[in-house]
């Protein structure tokens, strides 16, 4: 079984972000990049399909030179091969120009599942596999959580809300894309650190591939016009004080409940504070039947 | 079609058993916004029929139009199917933005649609808003929620974004509005499934990863003792949570590991978060502090937990729970809707006090 991984390296997300005139500074413990959260996720889950069916699993990831580093640690997990596709006409690409250079590397080798994480880490955006999937008129499944191989099929679970899980079934070659569930991704062993050091990481460039890098240029469909610091999480939540008068909570429900809340306490007859935050909690929508 | 303006803006909702899923109603009002804005027209876009009711629900947060897309494809819960069913009327109707929500299935669905399309999405958004160009702003958070961005898409039309279920506001409903409802049965035949759904298992909150939980309702070393437990997990079946525990809790033996939240623990974000007894360690609060909302019960007026809480209970939690728990069954078994006579009763039930 062919099994591709494609990986991204980010920004290490862990680390403590800073925004300011609409650059983003990162100080994370371990300066550098790190392989995305999920795609670890993908690589894990293919290793252990790897486990049960055989075959050999390949990584792939588009980026500057900096992006061997996830590629090395993909091998000191276990990946048998690595291909690193960089090239300036690369940068910049967002999910659409990133899949097109995935689907022409993976169009020319055989491939029976491929693998993404669910999205980055850093974009959050959760596209190229999708549009990877498209371009190579591959079904593709999003929110998996966990992967079986039964004879020509897999069968995958996906993750829904509140815990919710469906089961679906997909014929092969398919591509997946992987959300945070259950699987862990395995740690590298030192022989496989030491055997990652040593093996050579295969490049490909625009060029090699057959892109013009105008026609690149071209795909682009989503810009980012600033960033800038989160939005504050919901604080002032309206709280219905038992100091406030009649006319006066009756103003502030009506009016959307928008009273600023100094973090009042509620304190007195539990029966009354519990009616009060029942109702609060329902309103907003905090619990529902 | 004549009736289904071009440029319009699209709002796509979905529906289970005749039901429209969370937040419809939301992004029906947030297509009105934009529509408004653009000076043209917001259309509500339901795959499968829909019950009276919630056609008029619809209607009185305000949706002018309604379009039902009525095929015999749709029987089947496919995806891919749905996504090209859209994808071919979007075609056809050319409108000038396409929003959906950003649960797991709405998300599934625009991003297939945005790929078939080759057109701009910028999923998983907190705020949607055109500037004066009529382009379409979204601010979605990156970096892990410690950024935000905003973004536009290029030139490709539709313009689409998802929105996310926590930034959507229910607007006050207007009794007195109505929609037309056109029903479309689209010539176009998707091609056949090729994922096909087997099995469905529902999460049950007593057993749900502790980070797939919607509510949790922790324990801290103020329930005192083991017996007490049953006050809290007693509120967690009220509501549908999943229960929880500090450290030393766990240490005791009162809860399993799997269910402590904290640095040693799990690190959750539940829409809901109830501490019972907990006093808001450090150790503790880097686990939940991200909780969308912070309810603390405490018998200790400094706790710490009170200061990161959106409501503080102070009161002894072996009676503020039974309450508690009976009051939110209470309320939980009233009408479902946030209506102006909902809201009307709870202000007067506060004013009878």
């Amino acid at each position: 079984m062919n099994i591709i991984v494609c990986v991204k390296q980010v920004p290490d997300v862990e680390g403590k972000v800073v925004v300011e005139k609409g650059v983003i500074s990162i100080s994370a413990l371990v300066p550098g990049d790190v392989m995305n959260s999920l795609d670890l996720v993908a690589l894990e889950e293919a290793l252990s399909l790897r486990g049960k069916a055989g075959g050999r699993v390949t990584v792939l990831s588009l980026g500057k030179t900096a992006a061997e580093e996830s590629l090395r640690r993909s091998l000191a997990m276990g990946a048998d091969e690595v291909v690193l596709l960089s090239d300036a006409a690369f940068e910049n690409l967002d999910s659409f120009g990133t899949a097109l250079v995935l689907a022409k590397t993976i169009a020319s080798q055989p491939h029976d599942v491929i693998l993404c994480g669910q999205k980055a880490d850093d974009t959050q955006s959760g596209m190229t596999g999708v549009c990877l999937a498209q371009i190579l008129g591959l079904p593709v499944v999003r929110n998996v959580v966990r992967v079986e191989l039964q004879k020509d099929k897999l069968r995958l679970n996906r993750k829904l809300e509140k815990g919710n899980r469906e089961v679906v079934e997909c014929p092969l070659p398919a591509l997946l894309t992987v959300e945070a569930g259950e699987t862990k991704p395995r740690h590298t062993t030192i022989r496989g650190v030491l055997r990652a050091r040593k093996e050579p990481i295969r490049k490909l460039s625009a060029q090699e591939l057959g892109l013009a890098p105008e026609d690149l240029g071209k795909t682009v469909k989503v810009r980012v016009l600033n960033i800038t610091p989160p939005k504050p999480k919901m604080k002032g939540l309206f709280v219905p004080d038992s100091k406030m008068s009649s006319a006066a909570k009756m103003t502030a429900i009506m009016g959307g409940g928008l009273v600023q809340k100094k973090s009042n306490i509620l304190e007195g007859d539990p029966e009354k504070i519990a009616q009060q935050v029942a109702q609060f909690l329902k309103k907003e929508k905090l619990i529902q039947g | 079609m004549g009736n289904i303006p071009e440029k319009s803006v699209w709002a796509l909702l979905e529906q289970q058993d005749g039901k429209l899923g969370d937040g419809s109603l939301e992004l029906a009002g947030e297509a009105a916004r934009l529509a408004l804005k653009l000076k043209t027209e917001a259309i509500a876009v339901v795959l499968g029929n829909l019950p009276a009711d919630q056609v008029s629900l619809l209607a009185q947060h305000g949706a002018k139009k309604i379009v039902i897309i009525d095929h015999p494809a749709l029987s089947e819960p496919s995806v891919e199917v749905r996504a090209s069913l859209l994808a071919a009327l979007i075609k056809a109707h050319s409108p000038e933005i396409v929003l959906a929500i950003d649960s797991v299935s709405g998300s599934d669905l625009a991003v297939r649609i945005a790929t078939q399309l080759n057109t701009g999405l910028v999923t998983a958004c907190d705020r949607v808003d055109t500037n004066p160009e009529g382009v379409l702003v979204d601010t979605k958070p990156v970096y892990a929620g410690k950024a935000a961005a905003m973004c536009a898409t290029s030139g490709a039309k539709p313009q689409m974004a998802t929105v996310n279920l926590d930034a959507l506001d229910l607007k006050t409903p207007n009794p007195k509005n109505t929609a037309e409802v056109i029903t479309l049965t689209p010539e176009f035949q998707p091609p056949s499934a090729r994922v096909r759904k087997v099995g469905f298992i529902k999460g049950d909150p007593k057993s749900i990863p502790l980070t797939e939980a919607e509510i949790v309702v922790c324990a801290g070393m103020g329930i005192t003792a083991k017996e007490n437990l049953k006050l809290v997990e007693d509120l967690a079946n009220a509501i549908g949570g999943s229960v929880a525990a500090t450290r030393r809790v766990v240490d005791e033996g009162w809860v399993g590991l799997p269910r402590q939240v904290g640095l040693t623990g799990k690190t959750v974000r539940p829409r809901l978060y109830i501490a019972c007894g907990v006093s808001g360690a450090i150790q503790h609060t880097l686990g939940m502090k991200d909780s969308r909302a912070i309810i603390a019960v405490n018998i200790d007026k400094n706790a710490p937990i009170f200061k990161i809480a959106d409501v503080a209970i102070l009161g002894d939690v072996l009676k503020v729970l039974p309450a508690l728990t009976a009051h939110l069954k209470q309320a939980l078994a009233q009408v479902q809707k946030p209506t102006v006579g909902n809201v009307l009763n709870a202000a007067a039930s506060l004013k009878a006090k």
